[in-house]
């Protein structure tokens, strides 16, 4: 199934749950927060959390500011 | 509450620290462009006396800055003189058997068409004694409603009532409360203040809060001068003015300096005597530690103090005042509160205040302002 | 000195520090480190999913570095309440700088939408620090409410000018009963000595110390003005010239000698 991350296309590899793009998108284990169409979804939940065809999912980390 | 915040301040310190101020202390302070309570305690202590002109000079700057040469004027109009406290110093108190009179609502209106025909008044103070049963909130905002067809600007001063109350009566037109702490002297409160209501200190120093959780528009304090060292109890209200002015900063204030004067009651002689010259001090010191608060010189004043402190830092000014229930129109020979020293009529007062280069001002409040400010307390 | 408590978190270091500008992510740690700085921001972007970026954190969270994520780039509340739930999910804390400039030009706070983002964010509960215009009453609205500090602007972000705002900063540390941290415009140690002078419970500076010629020293000279400027204050300190007529020729207190 096709989803967008952070504005580009990703194909799903195995599985449909928000922890198996994690897994194939091998993000850090801390330090980033996740979004599925508008919607922040804590970590503990990806687990469980099912992805559908054309969502869209912003993940974030830190950078330097002010 | 700031019941809390001042039995963190010790009294007999604050006296000393405000007779251990220097001239240093004083000159520091007048070159501040902005003082604190330890600031005011050098100009009000006997340091700043010989500093009284430079005191002057900047008080008037200041209060021309904030205020321009206007004075507003009020008329004070009691509607009881029942009460059930018995203050030592007060013509009203309990045990004096003099006929007490409760005006109906009637006599309240002869009253205020009375005082319209004296001058342009549009500032009403009503005052009462405390009797909570027969004259309590109801019949306060009975008058209330009467009032506003007369005037434009109602303030209160009668007992300390819930915040509940102050609220309430914001819906009839109530737009500030004046209250006394007389002192704030926690110990020897009750020296003065021996039976009622009125002898809960606590009570009474936190009915502020009370106004200002209310959203009582203006607040007026005071202390009575003739109970205990007055420079600490200024400075006390100086305490309280700054605390309520965080808290409730929406609010209004002005400050009085009553000087006991004689009474009915000639058991009670003042502990203390401020003269002419410290109650110019402590005017000019309490402008220069605050430029924006209201100033009230009221008719227990001689005619020649108030006219030359008009330009120099007061702001608000009664006139022709009666301080007997019914004193202008049904019983002009009742029981007064207190002799009253200015005795000219409105007029003669409104020509002297020219003379002296003010406007004098009777309306600067409008009744289509009272909706804005009623927001839910 | 008195130490500062902002949400009932004490700190030693009234200097906060901002991330941003540095040239690298060393010199940015190392200024961190001389500046003995107790709260540095932090931004949040999109993850590079093909690059996998030097992870900036490490370089910031050292012993006794509390992280303070901002919400640079949003425009409105409703972003900023999007923002604070991944900043909160990311880096663990509740504690936000709340920034909200959508003039991308003069980074100027809205002071509308800061207001209302701060009112829906301490009901979610959040320990908001708000950045915004020098105004007292929008300060006071602020702290009503349930701010925990107000971030008024000593100038635009990055112009370095200094306290251009001094006036209306004077007020709001008169009024707050807050902590008021000045934030945005120091450019050099002695703006900071300054607002410390003025009474201001802390400081936040990043360009003036990222850009310098020697970043590590310049924060550590911020960090001596901040400690100096604090101590003078607390110090109680001294007048200015004063001309005073003790007897002017025609004296207003004559009156009370009659």
């Amino acid at each position: 199934m096709d989803i967008k991350v952070n504005g580009e296309v990703v194909s799903l590899n195995e599985g449909n749950m928000l922890s198996d793009l994690a897994v194939q998108l091998n993000l850090p284990k801390n330090g980033i927060a996740v979004a599925v169409n508008q919607e922040m979804v804590p970590r503990e939940s990806w687990n469980g959390f099912s992805l559908k065809e054309n969502d869209e999912i912003i993940i974030i980390t830190a950078v330097c500011g002010g | 509450m700031f019941s809390d915040e001042i039995a963190k301040i010790d009294w007999e310190q604050t006296t000393k620290k405000i007779y251990s101020k220097t001239e240093s202390d004083v000159l520091r302070a007048l070159a501040k462009e902005r003082c604190d309570v330890e600031d005011f305690m050098a100009l009000i202590s006997p340091a700043a006396e010989k500093y009284i002109e430079p005191m002057a000079q900047l008080s008037k700057k200041y209060t021309e800055e904030r205020f321009g040469k206007v004075m507003s004027m009020f008329i004070p109009l009691y509607i009881t003189n029942s009460c059930t406290n018995s203050c030592v110093y007060c013509s009203f108190h309990v045990y004096n058997k003099m006929p007490r009179k409760i005006l109906t609502f009637s006599q309240i209106e002869d009253e205020y068409k009375a005082i319209k025909k004296l001058a342009p008044f549009e500032n009403l103070l009503i005052v009462t004694g405390e009797n909570p049963v027969k004259a309590g909130v109801p019949y306060l905002a009975g008058a209330l409603d009467i009032a506003k067809k007369y005037f434009s600007n109602l303030k209160i001063e009668v007992m300390p009532l819930k915040t509940e109350d102050y609220a309430e009566l914001r819906k009839h037109g109530m737009n500030g409360v004046i209250c006394f702490q007389e002192t704030y002297h926690k110990e020897n409160y009750n020296i003065y203040h021996p039976r009622g209501m009125k002898s809960n200190y606590e009570w009474r120093v936190n009915a502020f809060d009370r106004m200002g959780m209310a959203g009582v528009h203006s607040i007026g304090m005071g202390v009575l001068i003739g109970l205990e060292e007055w420079r600490t109890d200024i400075v006390m209200m100086a305490y309280h003015l700054r605390y309520l002015q965080k808290k409730y900063w929406k609010t209004k204030y002005s400050v009085n300096f009553p000087r006991m004067r004689p009474s009915e009651n000639d058991g009670f002689q003042p502990n203390v005597v401020m003269t002419d010259k410290q109650l110019a001090q402590a005017t000019f010191a309490m402008r220069i530690f605050d430029h924006d608060v209201d100033i009230s010189y009221s008719t227990r004043e001689p005619a020649y103090i108030r006219d030359n402190m008009a330009s120099l830092g007061v702001t608000t000014m009664s006139a022709e005042s009666r301080t007997e229930p019914g004193g202008y129109y049904t019983y002009p020979q009742t029981l007064e509160q207190f002799h009253v020293s200015d005795s000219r009529t409105a007029k003669e007062i409104f020509n002297a205040l020219k003379q002296h280069g003010r406007e004098p001002v009777w309306k600067d409040w409008d009744e289509s302002f009272d909706e804005l400010s009623l927001v839910k307390c | 000195m008195k130490k500062l408590i902002i949400a009932g978190k004490e700190f030693n270091s009234r200097l906060f520090l901002g991330t941003g500008k540095f040239s690298s992510n060393q010199i940015m740690q190392q200024a961190i480190e001389a500046s003995e700085s107790q709260l540095v921001t932090v931004a949040m972007k999109r993850i590079e999913l093909n690059d996998k970026n030097d992870d900036m954190l490490k370089h910031v969270i050292q012993g006794g570095v509390n992280l303070l994520p901002n919400t640079s780039g949003v425009r409105d509340a409703n972003e900023a309440v999007f923002a604070a739930k991944m900043s909160r999910e990311a880096f663990g804390t509740s504690w936000l700088k709340l920034e909200i400039h959508p003039d991308p030009r003069y980074l100027l706070p809205d002071s509308v939408e800061t207001l209302k983002a701060t009112q829906m964010l301490v009901k979610e509960g959040f320990t908001v620090l708000p950045y915004c215009q020098a105004d007292p009453t929008l300060c006071r609205q602020l702290e009503e409410a349930g701010a925990a500090t107000v971030m008024p602007l000593a100038a635009p972000i990055g112009t370095n000018k200094g306290l251009a705002t001094k006036d209306m900063l004077r007020i709001i540390i008169e009024q707050a009963n807050i902590p008021v941290v000045i934030d945005a415009g120091l450019g050099a140690p002695s703006h900071a000595a300054e607002a410390m002078e003025m009474g201001a419970d802390a400081v936040l500076v990043n360009t003036a110390i990222a850009v310098a010629g020697n970043p590590v020293q310049m924060a550590k000279a911020f960090k001596m003005a901040v400690e100096a400027g604090r101590m003078a204050y607390e110090s109680g300190l001294g007048v200015v010239n004063y001309n005073l007529e003790a007897s002017a020729s025609s004296p207003l207190t004559s009156f009370l000698d009659a």
